[in-house]
């Protein structure tokens, strides 16, 4: 082919498209115009040079594209990409065609192409944007721009074509707009908020979403920018910031009244102030949008409605002062501030406002300007800046005064990007989070993160902030920041310091040293002291000096101590600079020319005691912060608790040593349960050597003390030590311990425990005493009283029972001297018997022994039976005996025998002691706290010196009567013992020759009243219901049987049926087993005192006996089957079903 | 058998053996089997087949509670009714004796007079409770 063909350089020149023909080295042999201006070239630069010369970004994918053109291959794509070297992109429609020698070999290519960069760009923006789009290449230039995008910011596409992006928008946030450039090309995309200055003077805001454009090669090749006008929202934004900044400020003055006009609604509100500022009442005034007008001064009406048509067709805050014409003539000056609201599309449709009165106080405006200066002054000086975020754009702006605290040295605010960036990555979560729920619930508490400073260290900012609404949409999160570095490090150092306070095995001395120095450090002070102040004199307790120079002990006048200040004060003081400060002329200063100084008054026991402080030759560079004085103060009450607790220890330590030598002499064995939640005790050498083990030859531990536990003590022993705790019951057990060779010894167990706050055990300190010689000796005492009863009861038998069966006169009849003489023999005899049966019964009383079987008894009944055992003596001593005839309808709970055996006594006391005739009068009477029942006689009676020792063993009055000696000596203490076991009391009446009383006493806890007589078993009210809680079948068939058809008995074998059986049906009675199955009976006691607030009565009927004292009041009595007859059961079981009025009382303990 | 009729009694002690024979068969009009200790009482009670049996506690070799259980042992007596008889009678003993088995315990001295009635009673209730 000849390529100076004229019409080749004619087609070549005006072809329509860009083609290029190459050798096989890719070197130009010719283009078309078109290609050296699609691409920028000259034919003459270009001619013989090399393709890959002129263009050697060309990518190497491309290049083996070349090289299979020239292998021969025809390629072509429909768009491919090409990145300039200035860094632009374009897109390529091309088709590589090889041309071929003479000979058939391939001689080069050639290339047609076609950018068609702009329709392969608005194929992407529509992918992305419907708005405003526009396409810049890498050096940031507009490459293509669309109509909505050029008219958004005023101008057309054919104005922004080629020029670069900075010359659209406004200078102020040039920064912003590269910076999120730079974010749009490290991160892909980016948004930003920008003002644009349109030709015609008009301001629009719009946000720019950048989208970066990659090549294939994953370089940089421009962005797209995506336009949306948001000139509205800004505005609005922008309006309601100030306008709750500017309602935040002037409610802080109070006093301000608040009116807005809604021009969609036509309404007027006025707030109180408002109404009182006009002298109207809410009461009688509705204001409207014309009647308010009418308070105007008429000077002044003009003036206002320009201010606010000014304000709203300029959207702009308005502000003047106008005079208010009262109804009552008078005047009011009243300043009036407000804004306009805008909605969406910038439409005004309210003006809020307020009025405030400066009739009086012109210059309260002034006041509030001087407020708004000094605080901000305060803020500056406190560190505190502001931010704002949008949650729209996602950007906000904090400010400078963030770069200053982080030593970042930069001229534009710090955007929210910035502060994210420089957010410690272990709190970026966090704030993120704050701002998260921030903008969800519109308050969150102050977030403390950490802050990267330019040098690298971190500081600590304490973020609070505020969500702004309208609509009730957050539209806006604001708020403050503040450096709080110096609060961290002094809480740092608080902490730092607690934990060498409460360090345990340290000595005190150790402690305060280090705490001295730390401290020391923190105030950049070279001195620090601990201090006693004690009249004049100061010594020196603890010292940390450079040189040592001060010690333990030195003492100072306190008038030539900075600590004079400070001791007598209730503050802390600090003096950064002595010199300049109003203590220079101290005789301190001049002693020991100390510059810096801070101290506090320590207190020991609530008594001023000393001072802590700190104090240095050289002024300190900063004066002292109020965290400063809070850290001193803190370090002296940290300081004066250590010296209490030292003192305390001392103390207690000297008492515990004067202790243990006490316990040493006395047989009593200390032991401590320091943590009652921890198996570990202390046993005091005494303890060990009462059970014959050398100190610490066995452990000291709660599970070893149960081990030496006699296995029948355990229980009981255990039990006490709940009850102490859960009941806080005093802790008195007598049990055996095992010793260690092998014998158990008797001990008596005391012990108080310590409770918490919580009503929790912590602490338990007891003591065991070797009771052992007095056990065996009691145990001794009763066995032997035991047996010797029992011999000399066995001669009896056979004495009484012979002279019994002579005197029947079945085996051969009596002459009258025998028959006198068997009398006087029976009746020794008996009193023989008696003899051994009180003797018995005393010795049981003292032993605590005697056991009492506390049941209800009717009053009328019990007196009628001791009547009728006693008629037949009376009537031997030839007395009146009667009972008198208005017994009151009562119950008495107590043991019937026993109250018999008193009645007997008393009776048979006033028989023998009443002279033939002799009256004896049983009564009963109810009185407010009390039942007496009283035998009464119209003998002798007993002399006043006398009457207190009638009590007493085996005393008889000498009242000259022979008959007086056929007593004991013993019946009225007995008497007055079993009295004494019903909680009641025994006394006695008497006057010489009128008579005796004596009164048996019962507390009403132990007496029931009853409506009308005696029960009827069964007859009366519906049928009752029982509840028989037991697993034994044997047990449960003989109670049905037992109760027949008296009541219902519903029988369950579990806890768990028992508490269902609760509660569905109610009861009238539960009789309870103890030892089920599933669980012990007493989880039924506990379930009906938890759910029940009046649980029916439950009568114990098991095995074992139990103490009554665990169980709460409605547990009325209790069985131990092997001892309880069936008739006995029966009755109590009748009794309470039938006597609510004694079952209610909950006192009927068995 | 509504009525007492036959009573075996095991008593160690000669004196109120012979007193308490007089008031149960004499006055009482009771067949009484009487036995001085518990192995006599184990050999020879089975074959008096009484229906009540009345027991002394304090006594040589087996005591009266011994007693008992070997009594029990024996199939026609498992179940007659037993009465201890003793000076021995504190409430925890007493206690112990009905824990044993005991339907009732009498307390010496007894009043030979009134015995064999007290021992009726004892047996009539026991029949009505069922034991």
């Amino acid at each position: 082919m000849d390529l100076t063909q004229p019409f080749v350089e004619e087609f070549l020149r005006h072809a329509p498209s860009a083609i290029a023909m190459f050798d096989r080295e890719l070197r130009y042999l010719m283009v078309t115009d078109r290609w050296l201006s699609d691409y920028g070239l000259e034919n003459t630069d270009i001619i013989g040079r090399s393709h890959y010369e002129i263009f050697p970004e060309i990518p190497n994918d491309w290049r083996e594209l070349h090289q299979r053109t020239l292998d021969g291959e025809t390629l072509s794509a429909e768009a491919d990409a090409f990145l300039r070297q200035d860094g632009s992109l374009d897109w390529v429609r091309w088709r590589n065609v090889p041309w071929y020698e003479a000979d058939g070999e391939v001689g080069g290519m050639i290339m047609f192409t076609e950018v068609i960069t702009d329709q392969v760009f608005m194929q992407k923006a529509m992918e992305h944007a419907v708005g405003g789009v526009a396409r810049l290449n890498a050096g940031g230039r507009f490459v293509f721009v669309n109509e909505t995008y050029a008219g958004i910011l005023g101008r057309t596409p054919k104005d922004m074509m080629g020029r670069p992006f900075s010359d659209f928008f406004a200078a102020d946030d040039l920064p912003r707009l590269s910076e999120a450039m730079q974010k749009m090309q490290a991160s892909g995309n980016a948004s930003v908020v920008a003002g644009s200055d349109m030709p015609d003077g008009e301001k629009v805001h719009a946000e720019i979403t950048m989208v970066a454009d990659i090549s294939r090669e994953g370089d940089f090749a421009g962005h797209f920018s995506f336009l949306e006008d948001v000139t509205a929202r800004v505005t609005r934004e922008e309006a309601n910031r100030r306008q709750t900044e500017w309602l935040k400020m002037t409610q802080s003055m109070g006093n301000i009244g608040h009116w807005f006009v809604d021009f969609r609604q036509q309404s007027v509100y006025w707030s109180d102030e408002v109404f009182r500022i006009h002298g109207v009442s809410p009461d009688t005034f509705k204001p409207d949008l014309d009647s308010a007008i009418n308070f105007y001064h008429p000077d002044d009406r003009k003036m206002v409605e320009e201010a606010i048509n000014a304000a709203i067709s300029g959207r702009k805050p308005f502000s003047f002062q106008l005079r208010i014409l009262r109804p009552d003539g008078t005047m009011r000056w009243v300043s009036s501030d407000g804004e306009c609201r805008l909605d969406e599309n910038g439409t005004v449709v309210a003006i809020f406002g307020v009025f405030q009165d400066i009739t009086h106080s012109r210059a309260q405006t002034e006041e509030l300007r001087r407020v708004k200066e000094q605080s901000e002054l305060a803020m500056r000086s406190a560190a505190v800046g502001v931010w704002d975020f949008n949650p729209y754009t996602m950007k906000g702006y904090w400010s400078d005064l963030l770069n200053e605290l982080l030593g970042r040295e930069r001229h534009e605010a710090p955007t929210s990007d910035d502060v994210l960036k420089w957010t410690h990555p272990e709190d970026k979560d966090a704030l993120a989070k704050y701002i998260e729920t921030l903008y969800q619930s519109g308050k969150a508490a102050a977030k403390v993160a950490r802050f990267r400073h330019a040098d690298g260290h971190y500081v600590f900012l304490e973020i609070r902030g505020d969500a702004i609404h309208e609509d009730g949409k957050v539209v806006k999160l604001t708020g403050s920041f503040a450096d709080i570095s110096e609060e961290k490090k002094s809480e740092a150092l608080r902490q730092e310091l607690w934990k060498i306070l409460i360090l345990q095995g340290v000595r005190q001395s150790d402690k305060f040293t280090r705490v001295l120095e730390k401290a020391s450090e923190y105030f950049g002070m070279e001195i620090g002291l601990i201090s006693q102040v004690e009249g004049e004199t100061y010594t020196v307790l603890h010292a940390v000096t450079p040189d040592n120079g001060l010690s333990t002990g030195d003492t100072f006048d306190y008038q030539n101590t900075y600590c004079e200040n400070v001791f007598e004060a209730d503050r802390p003081k600090a003096f950064h600079h002595v010199g300049q400060s109003e203590i220079r002329l101290h005789p301190c200063y001049k002693h020991f020319s100390l510059e810096a100084y801070i101290g506090a008054t320590t207190f020991v026991a609530g008594r001023r005691y000393g001072t802590v402080n700190f104090s240095s030759p050289l002024p300190r560079r900063k004066p002292f912060s109020s965290m400063d004085i809070l850290l001193i103060e803190q370090i002296a009450q940290w300081v004066g608790y250590e010296i209490e607790r030292e003192q305390n220890i001392a103390s207690l330590r000297e008492s515990e040593e004067r202790f243990a030598l006490a316990a040493k002499g006395s047989s009593v064995g200390i032991w401590d349960w320091r943590d009652v939640t921890v198996d570990e005790e202390f046993w005091s050498d005494h303890f060990y050597s009462l059970l014959g083990y050398a100190a610490g030859e066995i452990e000291a531990s709660i599970g070893n003390f149960r081990e030496l536990l006699h296995p029948e003590d355990r229980k009981q022993a255990f039990d006490a030590l709940e009850r102490h705790f859960a009941r806080k019951t005093a802790y008195h057990v007598e049990y055996r311990l095992k010793c260690k060779d092998g014998q158990y010894k008797w001990f008596l167990g005391t012990g108080q425990a310590i409770w918490d706050s919580l009503g929790r055990p912590r602490r338990m300190i007891g003591s065991i005493m070797d009771i052992h010689e007095r056990k065996k000796a009691e145990h001794l005492k009763s066995e032997f009283v035991s047996t010797v009863s029992h011999e000399l009861r066995t001669p009896m038998t056979s004495i009484m029972g012979s002279i019994s069966l002579i005197r029947s006169g079945r085996f051969g009849d009596l002459d009258p001297k025998t028959a006198q003489l068997l009398d006087i023999a029976s009746k020794n005899g008996d009193r023989l018997v008696r003899l051994i049966n009180d003797i018995l019964d005393i010795e049981k009383m003292e032993a605590g022994r005697i056991e009492f079987t506390m049941k209800p008894v009717d009053l009328e009944e019990l007196l009628q039976e001791a009547i009728s055992q006693n008629q037949a003596f009376a009537d031997k001593h030839q007395s009146v005996l009667t009972l008198e005839s208005d017994i009151p309808a009562a119950e008495i709970l107590g043991d019937r025998d026993r109250l018999i055996q008193v009645l007997t006594n008393l009776i048979s006391n006033a028989a023998k002691f009443t002279p033939e005739g002799g009256k004896i009068k049983v009564n009963a009477a109810l009185h407010d706290d009390h039942l007496s029942i009283s035998v009464t006689d119209d003998g002798p009676g007993i002399p006043p010196d006398k009457l207190e020792m009638i009590f007493d063993r085996f005393v008889q009055i000498d009242s000259g009567d022979s008959r007086a000696n056929q007593g004991t000596g013993l019946g009225l203490s007995i008497s007055k013992a079993i009295v004494e076991a019903h909680d009641g009391d025994l006394y006695v009446d008497s006057v010489v020759g009128w008579g005796t009383t004596f009164s048996v006493v019962l507390p009403m806890h132990h007496v029931a009243l009853l409506d009308s007589g005696p029960a009827q078993k069964g007859q009366d009210g519906p049928r009752k219901r029982i509840l028989h809680v037991e697993d034994d079948t044997d047990t449960t068939s003989l109670f049905r049987h037992l109760v027949g058809d008296l009541a219902d008995v519903d029988t369950v074998r579990s806890v768990v049926a028992a508490r269902n059986a609760l509660r569905n049906r109610t009861y009238d009675l539960v009789l309870l087993d103890l030892q089920l199955a599933d669980n012990r009976g007493e989880a039924v006691i506990e379930f009906m005192e938890a759910e029940f607030e009046m649980p029916p009565p439950v009568i114990i009927y098991s095995v074992d006996d139990v103490p009554m004292e665990r169980f709460p009041a409605f547990v009325l009595g209790r069985f131990v089957k092997s001892r309880a007859t069936n008739e006995m059961l029966l009755e109590d079981i009748m009794h309470v079903l039938h006597q609510n009025s004694l079952s209610n009382r909950s006192s009927a303990r068995a | 058998m509504d009525e007492l009729n036959t009573v075996g009694y095991v008593e160690d002690d000669e004196d109120i053996r012979a007193i308490a024979e007089l008031a149960l068969r004499d006055i009482g009009g009771l067949q009484v089997g009487l036995f001085e200790n518990g192995y006599t009482a184990v050999e020879g009670m089975a074959q008096l087949a009484p229906q009540m049996i009345i027991l002394d506690v304090m006594m040589p070799g087996l005591n009266g509670l011994q007693t008992l259980e070997k009594l029990r042992e024996i199939p026609s007596l498992e179940s007659t009714p037993v009465i201890f008889m003793t000076a021995k009678a504190q409430p925890d003993e007493i206690s112990q004796y009905k824990a044993a088995g005991a339907v009732d315990v009498v307390i010496k001295p007894f009043d030979p007079m009134t015995l064999a009635d007290t021992i009726r009673a004892i047996w009539a209730r026991s029949k009505r409770s069922g034991q």
